[in-house]
């Protein structure tokens, strides 16, 4: 059923599992805003997406071609919530007792909050900040050590380094392969006119959506949005990727650190997803989830592998795997912490292999199937946690209820087929984190 | 603990502790002030003792019957002073010889000639000796000339007022019950035995119980009450009515109480049973026929039931054996949850040993003897989880057992149901070979999974510089032990050990079930069925409970000349930290971190550590704080810095990470705010905005399942479960003074510095 809320569009949708309902409202500007509501919770939750990320640090802007520091988008980020004399916005939205954040990724920023008290005051407070950010050079320079100690911070940190170490080894050229917050080198250089350059091209509201959660007045935000929206047009802006070679560089990298538990993970490049072979919307979503099931049946406690690495000693229960799928890369990352992380990892690889080798287990295929359909439901309790879902959806063009019936087209036969990349042994990658002594 | 009878001989050699005051309902003032004593009492090594009288002094000094009625029998008043942790009770007739005492002497004669006094605790306005003479400034006089600790413990205000025995008894006379149960901190209750009545109720559809009460207590307003009955060891939803059944003839002008128990079919006459009063749903009222009545019971009833679908408050459903099983209902969410614990008080092997038992009991079990097996039909119960983690409150060590799932799916399934089957078989039926002990290969892999666990915290720098700081902190005491044990009790471990600790889980640890959700009572039986298996597989006894055994006000005439009465749960112990120290590590790391201990907050029970909230809030709790804005977004010293309360062992935490070539600049900003704030130097909206961030924390907490049920459990840990409306009351009372005061309080006890340079800016 479609109405019209001038000149917003309005569709619903609602899911039959739980009957919750959704409500989409489309501007002319291309400004989405997706409402859940759950009336009897205390908190409301806002969440801003910005399809603006790390990997994008070269773009068309009014046809010329800009180029800008790694870290850039992680800069940005920080300006928006960065102080000024009235505390800046985390001042102001403390001030209502609203907590609020924001993370950057590979591919898109994520601004959101929640609150119990004075919600539209502080959606307005925040869409004022991104929407109208100070990016003058005072600004930057406050925020710049703030970053450096951020970076600092993760270069303790073995998890992080292992990470990123992966991606630089299974990456040649795509931006991917590099930190989403930069070098200390890189952060340097960043200047005013940089951000500036970024703000003017991906934070118009033609390219944002708001996702919004719980006892909501519903009518009050509309009436907000359609003021502030009212001269927004659609702005034209597009990231340009470097193509990227289908294999990785491959083989082991390690690096020492200063830690007492070693770890390691293993990384395969689906070489399906590159620059120069992009996937978008619902099959990108449709990959996503198959690949999920696939790896919950290969790689999750419920497998004989795990089992297998786990009674052996290899792994243990910090291992973890994230299959990271997004328009132009997708890889599979999987690791933890070992006493000997390179036995580890070779294990892991021939063990999967061979698992991929003998077929995904239909039963246990259709087991995670019902495992992620309770996990759906399950997130739609939390305020939270479902608005970030469906942020993260926004991305896609997808609503949270689609999810369900994307996992009921899925088997395990077409998921082994979509992901046959598993069987080569040259999509496949290690990064190792030693102890220092050791070196 | 041992109760004292008024002729009973009083040992005067024994240091104690004592707390002056009559206690009638033990309500939350008398709870901190009884909890403060045994606090204190346990800093100095003395022994925690209250003085108190069998009668309310009320009925001597005015004998004419002005006293209102008890808010509680002495055995409650007992057993719930026994709770708090207090070891003797003393009981003294308030004789007219007694109440003739001069201040001095009863201080000189009875609390140090017969009680060995070294320390008084006391309420606010406490008054003593003849004609209430004796007064705070006498007893403070008197007690800095003898050189015996005096502490005041402060009123409890919740709702606008301060919470005494009076206002209580004043509130329940206007039926006003919720609020009685949020000063008193459970539900005002009467206990009675059920009598034959004219069975009108059954006639009608609904047999109520009529229950003969106790003249000596305080009498709610007449009308029709929420309610929960206690029936021996199970506690069931109810409605009753109190008062003189205006609307039937010949109505008895003697106030009746009568009760209807939802979902239960009991024989009760004869029975003893307990009720306690949650709301009141109207006053009584006379109707025109009978007609009218039942047509009102009938929208009671179905007020009565929504009320407690909906009310989302903790309650103890039953007590199986000595286990006692928590509810909370709520129909707002898809999922349940539930949790087992057990409990004990923690030592260097019970910590590696008991950390070691959770992951073997949770990796597989009789009926599913893998991990994998395990994980597959969890997930294909809609992805329900079994989770479980040890964990410590003080000295406390905790083993939790948690489950959550669907509670219900569309092929009328409940995967929660199933998921909490699974729960109880790992722990009722535990993988063991044919010599009952844990299998060799699942033994090696835990064990390694635990080593690993263990190394790897000391990857996390910011961890570290925690763990390191909490050790100079607790120096020897066992509150510095870590809840998952360490890597040398660990390799001493062996299969046998295990099997023996399983045991003793089921057997001696102490032991709570929780659970939490839209909770019919199909599945509330089945837990109360599997907590029983729990209870006989650990063969646990009943406890010996004078609600069970007496009833009654007054000294019964049979006592023994001492009775021996238990706290029902085991308590963190108070804490003493071990002295100043400061360390500075080198290490290779990019970043430095910083650790500060603060003594100085409030006991752990205290419902004024809401001041410690805000207190924390305000320095570096949120990004409204001091640290947060000074030493982060104004100096630029930090990325991260922030501050936490340790609450058992009422500490603060201050951790940041810093650039290495700033530590000390950083250090002096840090201690500069925490000046800053107990000098009063800082802006009036931060604690405004501190408040409202609390504020806006409580109330968020009812719009998460799990967070309703730690909120409870919290509660019963600490010795006071609390509703958030109370908790927003309380945090309401909280004055800018009182968190300069406390902060005032604030000592830098240990500080640990890691840093990756030794020559330092200064």
């Amino acid at each position: 059923m479609t109405q019209s809320y001038l000149p917003f569009i309005l569709q619903e949708t609602s899911d039959p599992l739980t009957g919750h309902v959704l409500r989409t409202f489309r501007h002319p500007s291309g400004f989405i805003v997706k409402i859940l509501p759950r009336p009897g919770f205390s908190r409301r939750f806002a969440a801003l997406t910005v399809p603006y990320g790390s990997i994008h640090t070269t773009f068309e802007q009014e046809d010329q071609l800009r180029t800008v520091p790694d870290g850039t988008a992680h800069f940005l980020e920080h300006c928006v919530f960065s102080r000024d004399e009235a505390g800046g916005l985390l001042g102001r939205l403390s001030a209502l007792g609203a907590s609020a954040n924001a993370y950057t990724s590979h591919t898109h920023t994520l601004y959101y909050f929640s609150s119990v008290f004075a919600f539209s005051e502080g959606l307005n407070l925040y869409l004022d900040a991104v929407l109208s950010p100070y990016l003058e050079p005072d600004r930057v320079e406050v925020e710049r050590p703030v970053i450096m100690a951020e970076l600092d911070q993760y270069l303790d940190d073995p998890d992080t380094v292992c990470y990123v170490q992966l991606l630089n080894n299974m990456y040649r050229h795509h931006p991917v392969r590099r930190d989403i917050g930069g070098t200390a080198e890189s952060v340097r250089t960043i200047t005013s006119l940089h951000l500036k350059q970024v703000w003017s091209t991906f934070y118009q509201p033609g390219k944002l959506s708001l996702t919004l959660v719980g006892d909501l007045n519903e009518q009050e935000i509309l009436d907000q949005l359609r003021t502030r929206l009212a001269n927004s047009l659609p702005i034209e802006g597009q990231a340009v990727l470097p193509d990227e070679p289908v294999n990785p560089e491959g083989g082991i990298i390690s690096k020492a650190m200063d830690v007492s538990a070693p770890s390691f993970l293993v990384g395969i490049k689906d070489p399906t997803i590159l620059p120069q072979t992009p996937l978008e919307g619902r099959e990108l979503v449709m990959r996503q989830r198959m690949a999920r099931l696939a790896f919950d049946t290969l790689l999750s406690p419920a497998s004989s592998l795990y089992e297998d690495l786990f009674t052996r000693g290899m792994i243990n229960d910090s291992f973890g795997y994230h299959y990271a799928c997004e328009p132009t890369f997708a890889f599979l990352a999987a690791g933890g912490e070992s006493k000997d992380p390179q036995s580890a990892a070779e294990n892991l690889i021939a063990g999967l292999q061979q698992a991929f080798r003998k077929g995904l287990d239909p039963d246990l295929f259709e087991i995670q199937k019902r495992a992620a359909a309770g996990d759906f439901v399950r997130s739609l309790d939390s305020i939270e946690h479902s608005g970030l879902i469906q942020a993260q959806c926004n991305q896609h063009g997808l609503d949270l209820f689609d999810y369900p019936s994307l996992y009921d087209k899925m088997d395990a036969a077409t998921a082994m087929d979509k992901l046959k990349f598993l069987a080569d042994p040259d999509c496949y990658s290690v990064s190792i984190i030693t102890r220092q002594t050791e070196v | 603990m041992n109760v004292y009878y008024p002729n009973d001989p009083r040992d005067s050699s024994i240091p104690r502790g004592i707390a002056l005051g009559f206690f009638d309902g033990v309500h939350r003032g008398h709870q901190d002030l009884v909890r403060s004593l045994v606090y204190h009492s346990q800093k100095l090594g003395i022994r925690p003792a209250v003085f108190t009288f069998p009668e309310h002094p009320l009925i001597t000094i005015s004998p004419e019957g002005q006293f209102p009625g008890y808010l509680s029998t002495l055995e409650q008043r007992l057993q719930r002073i026994a709770d708090t942790g207090v070891e003797e009770v003393y009981l003294e007739d308030f004789t007219p010889e007694f109440a003739a005492l001069e201040p001095l002497e009863f201080l000189d004669q009875i609390l140090i000639g017969q009680l060995n006094a070294q320390l008084i605790v006391i309420g606010q306005d406490y008054h003593f000796g003849r004609d209430g003479e004796g007064d705070l400034q006498l007893l403070q006089k008197w007690s800095s000339r003898q050189g015996i600790d005096l502490v005041v413990v402060p009123d409890v205000r919740l709702h606008g007022d301060k919470v005494s025995s009076s206002r209580i008894r004043r509130l329940i006379a206007h039926g006003e019950a919720n609020l009685a149960a949020s000063c008193l901190g459970t539900p005002f209750e009467m206990t009675g035995t059920v009598i034959e009545g004219r069975k009108l109720g059954r006639k009608l559809g609904f047999p109520t119980a009529n229950i003969e009460i106790d003249s000596d207590l305080a009498m709610p307003a007449f009308g029709v009450y929420t309610t929960r009955t206690r029936v021996g060891d199970r506690t069931y939803e109810s409605i009753t009515n109190i008062g003189i059944r205006p609307t039937i003839q010949d109505a008895s002008p003697v106030p009746n109480i009568e009760s209807f128990l939802f979902d239960a079919n009991l024989n009760l006459y004869g029975r003893t049973i307990t009720v306690e009063f949650l709301h009141r749903l109207r006053p009584e009222e006379t109707y025109d026929s009978l007609l009218d009545l039942v047509a009102q019971v009938q929208i009671d009833l179905e007020q009565a039931r929504a009320y407690h679908r909906t009310c989302e408050q903790g309650y103890e459903l039953a007590e199986v054996s000595d286990i006692p099983v928590r509810v909370i209902k709520s129909t707002r969410f898809a999922e349940a949850n539930a949790v087992v614990t057990f409990r004990t008080r923690i030592n260097r092997r019970d910590a590696s040993l008991f950390a070691l038992l959770t992951r073997l009991m949770t990796a597989s079990c009789h009926r599913y003897k893998s991990r994998s097996s395990l994980s597959a039909a969890l997930d294909s119960l809609y992805g329900a989880n079994i989770e479980a983690d040890v964990s410590k409150d003080g000295d406390l060590l905790n083993l939790h057992f948690a489950v959550n799932g669907l509670m219900h799916w569309t092929d009328h399934s409940s995967p929660f149901a199933s998921a909490l089957e699974v729960l109880f078989d790992l722990l009722l039926e535990p993988d063991f070979d044919e010599n009952d002990l844990f299998r060799q290969d699942h033994f090696d892999a835990e064990t390694q999974g635990l080593q690993m666990e263990l190394l790897a915290r000391e990857n996390d720098k910011a961890k570290y510089s925690l763990d390191q700081c909490m050790k100079l902190l607790c120096g020897d005491q066992i509150f510095g032990l870590r809840a998952s044990g360490d890597l040398e009790t660990l390799s001493e471990i062996r299969r046998e050990d295990l099997t023996i600790a399983y045991q003793r889980m089921l057997k001696e640890l102490e032991c709570q079930v929780a659970i939490a959700g839209d909770l019919s009572t199909e599945l509330l039986e089945s837990v109360l069925n599997q907590t029983a298996r729990l209870s006989q597989q650990g063969h646990r006894h009943t406890r010996i409970s004078p609600d069970k055994t007496r009833n009654g006000q007054g000294i019964p005439p049979d006592h023994p000349r001492m009775i021996a009465l238990t706290d029902r749960l085991l308590r963190p112990t108070a804490f003493n930290p071990a002295p100043i120290a400061e360390v500075r590590e080198v290490k290779q790391v990019e970043q430095a971190r910083i650790c500060l201990a603060y003594s100085g907050l409030q006991p752990y029970f205290s419902h004024h550590s809401i001041v410690d909230t805000l207190l924390n809030s305000m320095l570096g709790g949120d990004v409204h704080s001091l640290l947060f804005e000074v030493v982060r977004e104004q100096l630029g010293l930090a990325y991260s810095v922030y501050s936490q309360n340790s609450r058992y062992l009422s500490t603060l935490l201050v951790i940041a990470g810093v650039a290495p070539d700033r530590v000390d600049e950083a250090r002096r900003a840090i201690d500069e705010q925490v000046q800053n704030l107990a000098e009063g130097r800082f802006e009036p909206h931060l604690f405004d905005r501190a408040k409202t961030m609390v504020e806006s924390h409580l109330l968020s907490i009812p719009d998460d399942l799990d967070s309703l049920l730690s909120h409870l459990m919290n509660g019963v840990t600490l010795g006071r479960v609390i509703s958030v409306p109370d908790s927003l009351s309380l945090l309401k009372s909280v004055t800018r003074e009182q968190v300069i005061e406390r902060a005032g309080q604030l000592t830098l006890q240990s500080s640990f510095i890691l840093t990756a340079k030794e020559d330092q800016d200064l």
